[in-house]
């Protein structure tokens, strides 16, 4: 029989050699990635928002939650900022560098990455977590592509009219309900040397998309919008191109940010509507986060966007503007799984905390009032309860972030400038934005929308 | 009968073969990386330009259809090379101009020359993004140079500096120049002080005014001087990105949109690789027309 005695001396050091190349090369990983057995786990996961109260607050709540409940598997968060963001993980993902789980901005950003085989197919998951009872239907199945769900959505988010209270109580102001109010009101304020919309887009020329959003809902309305994103009317329709005109109108009056929107970051307008030179923002419901630091000496609201056209009734353009998505490339498929799974437990434990991570983290569940902490904002229960409830009716529009196919969406927020300054018309715009749309029509790449209520 | 070829080379092509080798040796550390981080990804450039990649999903060759797009359908690709060209005019002059006046009033101050080179050439070594930042400031129509314009009553001059498509690019230009043309300045200076000053007395004796001093020895004698500064300005200019990317963001409406900004911006935002490579490949044979136009000029005789 042989006998530990029988190792020589040359082979137990060689042994040792390599058991201590293998320590010292690479310690974290030898005991972080042992799986099986109870043994820790370690998952990257990677979001898209480095502000320090978000971060703080995903490590504080989501991450610690998750890991008192499974203590063997450690969440290692990475936080870029969004520009980054679009850059580093695709690379990442092509490198096989990537992280275990992910934000994206929504489910239309995904495909590429999908279709090279980097995201992982979660409809067995859905069932067995019971995601499917849990998160909206028309927000879960967003993120189906080519007849699989590849995502879940983690915060939806909507536009909606932010306003000076006090300067609207001052001069007599009520918030808009129609295209002739909101014009009217929009004159008295230019009249009193005050800025109506602050706005900005010399950072980020795709910012444009809040007021196309606006503007398509506004007037088009989210059936018939609906109807043009499902290719049963094209983006020529007389009405769609009113909507622009509209938009237009309102750019020209000055409206707008005085028309220097391209001379302006959206940081300096928001600086303009502190500073109370202008009166409103037509802005996300991700600016509840800030909006009570900018007006810190107003008092400011938060109402719904008027609409543009006879007819058309108030619906909130709801969209997903955060997602999760796991690596088809992660050794640990079930620590993943039950990660994604923390971001849909428990309403009432999601509602002590969820209004610190505003804009990354809302999920499309259905919650109550009795669900949130009593410190979170009343305009920001109020403002959820109202989507929530909207969403539930079928009453929502759509966010051009969310709904749209990547390409039309890419041509008309870096082309509607174009117009506003007069170097393309309507027409030409729209024209375009047919023709983009029908490619990515033919190619696939036009996502079904959920059809609203009439 | 064939004539017979040496069996042994002499020392003296020895030595030779040897020299040869060493420098070889020396050199092949540095074309082996210049190969892998130049010559490589430039191949992959030219071969990815011919097809639909899009950095995630696997390439599919598609000829030549991103070359036909970019010359027939991108109109955005013409503007930003336009206003490539626009940048490239206003370098080649408005910085050399600064540059090679304030160099030789420079030269000729018989004190503070230290101090003065100092100054002028210290924007040089700020970031570009933060000089960027700073213009955006000061640009900035409702609290900046607007403002003390309209202060001083002079309203009329406040425009919308980076909003306004007819002048967003000059004002960017501007930024950039306030922050390139002390580096013309100093490679100025630096020849303009290699110039033997008799002969500079010689011309005073034969009684040569400064003007005359300055066009006939002056501008001859930095000829070099000028052919390097003029192909660096030309290739860096078409190779610009930093200011347009922090300032407008190639807008408003495309209008200072370089070609850099618009490959960075097909390849990131719109995600297609294989077309902004197409655009890549497209900018480098156009930078490569500067490149022979000067090689050209330098085999004709000219000092370059």
């Amino acid at each position: 029989m042989k006998t530990l005695t029988a190792i020589n001396r040359r082979q137990f050091l060689s042994g040792m050699a390599v058991a201590g190349a293998g320590l010292a090369l690479s310690p974290r990983d030898v005991f972080a990635q042992q799986a099986p057995g109870g043994a820790s786990v370690k998952l990257t996961y990677w979001i898209e928002n480095p502000a320090a109260p978000i971060v703080a607050a995903i490590k504080d709540h989501l991450i610690t939650g998750f890991e008192q409940r499974y203590p063997n598997v450690k969440i290692e968060l990475a936080a870029y900022p969004g520009s980054d963001f679009r850059r580093i993980l695709p690379t990442a993902l092509a490198a096989g560098t990537g992280p275990d789980v992910f934000n994206e901005f929504g489910a239309s950003y995904l495909p590429p990455a999908i279709d090279g085989g980097y995201v992982l197919p979660l409809d067995d998951a859905v069932r067995k977590y019971g995601w499917d009872k849990k998160i909206w239907k028309w927000a879960l199945e967003s993120g189906r592509y080519k007849g699989k769900i590849y995502s879940v959505p983690t915060a939806y988010e909507s536009v909606h009219l932010y306003y000076n209270r006090d300067l609207f109580d001052k001069n007599g102001w009520k918030p808009p309900t129609n295209w002739a109010e909101l014009t009217v009101l929009c004159k008295d304020m230019k009249d009193k040397k005050l800025i109506p919309f602050a706005f900005g887009v010399r950072d980020r020329v795709s910012r444009w998309d809040w007021w196309l959003t606006y503007t398509f809902n506004a007037y088009a309305g989210n059936y018939l919008l609906w109807e043009v994103l499902s290719a049963k009317r094209p983006w020529t329709d007389p009405v769609i191109a009113e909507a622009i005109n509209r938009l237009d109108q309102l750019w020209q009056a000055g409206y707008i940010m005085d028309k220097q929107t391209s001379a302006l970051t959206h940081d300096d307008a928001l600086g303009v509507w502190s500073n109370q030179d202008a009166v409103m923002l037509m802005d996300g419901t991700w600016r509840l986060s800030n909006a009570g630091i900018l007006a810190k000496n107003f008092k400011w609201g938060i109402t719904k966007l008027p609409m543009w056209r006879d007819g058309i009734k108030w619906t909130p353009a709801i969209g997903i503007g955060e997602i999760l998505a796991i690596n088809a490339k992660t050794k640990y498929q079930e620590q993943a799984l039950q990660f994604m799974d923390r971001f849909f437990w428990d309403p009432k434990e999601l509602g002590q905390w969820m209004h610190k991570v505003v804009g990354l983290f809302i999920p499309p569940i259905d919650m109550k009032r009795e669900d949130f902490v009593k410190d979170a904002s009343p305009e920001f229960v109020n403002t959820h309860l109202d989507l929530i409830e909207s969403s539930r009716k079928g009453d929502f529009g759509f966010l051009m972030w969310t709904s749209w196919p990547a390409q039309t969406s890419k041509f008309q927020v870096e082309n509607i400038d174009a117009v506003l300054l007069r170097k393309m018309t309507t027409k030409e715009y729209l024209e375009k934005s047919q023709e983009i749309f029908t490619k990515e029509l033919k190619d696939g790449l036009v996502a079904p929308v959920p059809e609203p209520a009439r | 009968m064939a004539q017979a070829v040496p069996a042994t080379a002499g020392p003296r092509d020895l030595r030779r073969m040897q020299r040869r080798l060493l420098g070889c040796a020396f050199v092949a550390p540095a074309i082996a990386v210049h190969l892998f981080v130049v010559g490589l990804p430039a191949l992959a450039a030219l071969g990815l330009s011919l097809t639909d990649w899009d950095g995630l999903r696997l390439p599919r060759f598609i000829g030549l259809a991103n070359f036909d797009e970019l010359i027939h359908r991108d109109g955005v690709f013409w503007q930003a090379f336009v206003n490539n060209l626009h940048w490239t005019a206003v370098f080649l002059t408005v910085p050399v101009a600064l540059g090679l006046g304030t160099a030789v009033m420079i030269s000729r101050a018989s004190r503070l020359q230290t101090v003065y080179r100092v100054v002028f050439f210290l924007p040089y070594v700020f970031a570009s993004v933060v000089v960027s930042r700073i213009f955006g400031f000061i640009y900035n129509p409702f609290y900046g140079v607007n403002k003390l314009f309209r202060n001083w009553g002079l309203g009329f001059l406040a425009q919308s500096w980076l909003g306004d498509p007819g002048i967003a690019l000059y004002s960017v230009m501007a930024a950039d120049v306030w922050h390139f043309w002390g580096f013309d300045m100093v490679v100025f200076l630096a020849a303009l002080q290699q110039i033997d000053p008799s002969l500079y007395e010689a011309a005073t004796i034969d009684g040569a005014g400064g003007w005359r001093r300055f066009r006939h020895m002056t501008v001859p004698l930095l000829r070099p001087t000028f052919g390097f500064i003029l192909m660096m300005t030309a290739l860096w200019s078409f190779l610009t990105f930093d200011y347009v990317y922090v300032m407008t963001g190639g807008g408003p409406a495309h209008s200072t949109e370089l070609m850099a900004t618009w490959i960075i911006g097909t390849a990131v935002e719109a995600r297609r690789a294989g077309y902004a490579s197409a655009l890549a490949v497209t900018l480098t044979l156009l930078s490569s027309v500067i490149i022979v136009g000067f090689l050209y000029l330098r085999r004709r005789g000219v000092e370059v």
